[in-house]
């Protein structure tokens, strides 16, 4: 067998191992919309951590990290990854187990089904519902596009004696990687619903957070050249540019600064919110609050050292190769066939363990907040509601690889420009569980203004064209949360307060001890 | 409670007893580390240590606190155009924000075993009916 053909093999294994998770999960398929969208409240601590994990790291938690620290350095560690590591494990603590309990309380399934009742209105469906699935799109083409050029990447050469697919390097072609990495996902997801999810991303969370360690380890002892591990390091650490260790004059103190809102969008995920749901009890949620941020110090700092190393001339980077192809690059070049095929399952891993969160929660979300809402939830039965619900998985597959073909904008910037339009909603559900003055008016005019915006600024820059984009100085997402917040709250202040009866649902009385 | 206002009437005594019990009960796998003896002694020279629930309403404020501190800390421009390699290979930006990673476990250990909301789980399996007959 040629041999630029084995990591080609090895993914195509890791592939069918997945879908064999996902046959697995379908034989304890109880037959209900809720087994199906929600795994019937039952995932435990572990699974609820792994899930949680592999689902905020994606394509830009390797691929982009890997990326954004070749073309910035190593302070992009600083900027989004120590940053997340506290904000994300607020949004579980102070957002995720209250959702949680009203949700386990009131049979919510998506976050619009909770903002109906809360707000008491109908109409904030409609509002919400385009937003949240028009910002979800590039969140999953972020994925897809990442998939798509590691496949290629990784599979350079395997198809030279056959003749094929020579405009792409004798690899696989970017569009064909793409769509055998969503009809996979699409079929676990198709057949295990969230607990084919659940079980699909624990195992890709171990193997991307497995694989990057040995992946940290293999490029260091290349590179490096020496005998031991610790030389390797340090010759490979010594060969970067000064620039690329500091942050200096290309990360702004303002801009690191209001980088710290962007992780903020964890609260507003409806693929995050479902997750949240699944959980077994409250107690559930403790193992993902407090390992979250160990687990994302042990995934990026070996990326962004891989990052930095890779502008130093050991790397021998071609100053023209694309930023998001740098690890599968270095990989390439760096690991054997064997390990590099490992290697490209593990950073395939990290992909899916988003992608597919995310076609079964806006799948969730068009059966819920749409069919059954307009259509009348009696209408339809348990089962219906699950074919339902995967018809629209499969539309969604499609209309996001149809997508992806665009190949729009880097992986990262991309990336940015759609937490940002997320963040920016925070304050909403912030206000929503804990300020008992929120209106619906007050909560229409934080979404438009958010939406207004979000768009202005994205296309002041260029529709993400400008990578550097700042607005004051500072990130957009800062305009746009201050902009959402102040309207949220003047907006309720000056309108009717939701009824008693409302606020008693949502806002206990402190019971005395 | 009888007695709550004379316990607390140094807000000194209150924020140090605060700390002291909190070292003085964190457990790691079990063992109460050797240094809490050392933290645990400034109890004696203030008021008696809070009750359970008393402890836990102060810890909340002091949990909250170091977690705003920790988002502070984050800022680090004291390391902003610093190309030290801490041990030869580790940039020392990347470092110290491995740190605040480690730092904001830790501080999610003590927000879970302290500031945990105590309402949150009275929601039973029996209460949810939201599967309709197949």
């Amino acid at each position: 067998m040629n041999e630029a053909m084995t990591p080609l093999v090895i993914i195509i294994g890791y592939l069918l191992l997945l879908l064999g998770v996902g046959g697995a999960a379908n034989r304890l398929f109880r037959g209900t919309s809720a087994d199906y969208m929600l795994a019937s409240h039952s995932i435990g601590p572990f699974l609820l951590l792994m899930s949680l994990f592999g689902t905020t790291m994606t394509a830009f938690a390797l691929i982009g990290s890997t990326g954004e620290s070749y073309a910035a350095g190593a302070g992009v560690y600083g900027r989004l990854a120590s940053s997340s590591g506290i904000v994300h494990s607020l949004c579980f603590f102070v957002i995720g187990i209250k959702l949680w309990s009203f949700g386990k309380r009131y049979g919510y399934r998506t976050q619009i089904e909770f903002f109906r009742d809360r707000l008491e209105s109908e109409a904030i469906g409609l509002l919400l519902f385009p937003i949240l699935v028009g910002l979800i799109i590039p969140y999953l083409l972020t994925g897809l596009m990442g998939a798509g050029g590691v496949l290629n990447a990784m599979t350079r050469g395997a198809f030279e004696s056959y003749g094929w697919f020579a405009d792409y390097g004798y690899g696989v072609p970017g569009w064909l990687g793409k769509l055998v990495i969503s009809t996979v996902v699409l079929l676990y997801v198709f057949f295990g619903g969230m607990r084919g999810t659940a079980w699909a991303n624990a195992l890709q969370t171990i193997v991307f957070m497995v694989m990057g360690i040995v992946t940290f380890y293999v490029i260091a002892t290349e590179l490096g050249g020496k005998e031991s591990f610790l030389d390797n390091l340090r010759t490979a650490s010594a060969a970067v540019p000064e620039d690329k260790l500091i942050r200096g004059e290309k990360m702004p103190q303002l801009q690191f600064l209001t980088y710290m809102l962007v992780p903020l969008s964890v609260g507003m995920f409806p693929h995050l919110f479902q997750h949240w749901l699944t959980a077994r009890s409250a107690n559930t949620f403790k193992l993902a609050v407090v390992a979250h941020p160990i687990f994302i110090m042990i995934v990026w700092v070996p990326c962004v050292l891989i990052g930095v190393w890779a502008t130093s001339e050991l790397a021998a980077i071609p100053p023209t190769l694309d930023a998001n192809k740098v690890l599968p690059f270095m990989v390439n070049k760096l690991a054997g066939g064997v390990l590099g095929g490992f290697l490209a399952a593990g950073i395939l891993a990290a992909i899916m363990s988003s992608l597919d969160s995310q076609f079964l929660c806006i799948g969730t979300m068009f059966t819920r907040d749409i069919v059954e809402h307009y259509g009348g939830r009696e209408r339809f039965t348990d089962k219906q509601t699950v074919v339902i619900a995967r018809s629209f998985v499969v539309a969604i597959a499609a209309v996001t690889f149809l997508l992806s073909l665009l190949e729009p904008r880097s992986v990262f910037v991309l990336g940015v420009w759609c937490f940002s339009g997320f963040s920016s909603l925070f304050p909403l559900v912030f206000a929503a569980l804990y300020w008992k003055r929120l209106t619906k008016l007050g909560a229409y005019a934080s979404i438009v203004v958010a939406a207004v915006v979000w768009w202005v600024l994205f296309r002041d820059s260029g529709y993400g064209k400008d990578r550097e984009y700042a607005f004051l100085n500072m990130m957009p997402v800062a305009t746009i949360f201050a902009c959402s917040t102040v309207t949220l709250v003047v907006v309720s202040l000056i309108t009717p307060r939701p009824s008693e009866q409302t606020l008693a649902r949502f806002f206990a009385v402190k019971r005395s001890a | 409670m009888p007695g709550t206002k004379q316990r607390h009437n140094n807000s000194l005594g209150r924020q140090v007893t605060t700390f002291c019990a909190l070292f003085g009960r964190v457990k790691l796998f079990g063992l109460q580390p050797a240094l809490c003896p050392t933290l645990v002694w400034p109890v004696a020279r203030f008021p008696a240590a809070p009750t359970d629930r008393e402890f836990r309403h102060e810890m909340k404020y002091v949990i909250w606190t170091l977690i705003a501190l920790l988002a502070v800390a984050h800022q680090d421009f004291w390391f902003w155009n610093d190309a030290t390699l801490v041990f030869g290979f580790m940039p020392i930006t990347l470092l110290y924000h491995a740190g605040i990673s480690l730092a904001a476990g830790m501080l999610w250990f003590l927000a879970v075993r302290f500031c945990w909301p105590t309402n949150v789980d009275m929601v039973g399996d029996s209460e949810v009916s939201e599967e309709r007959p197949t």
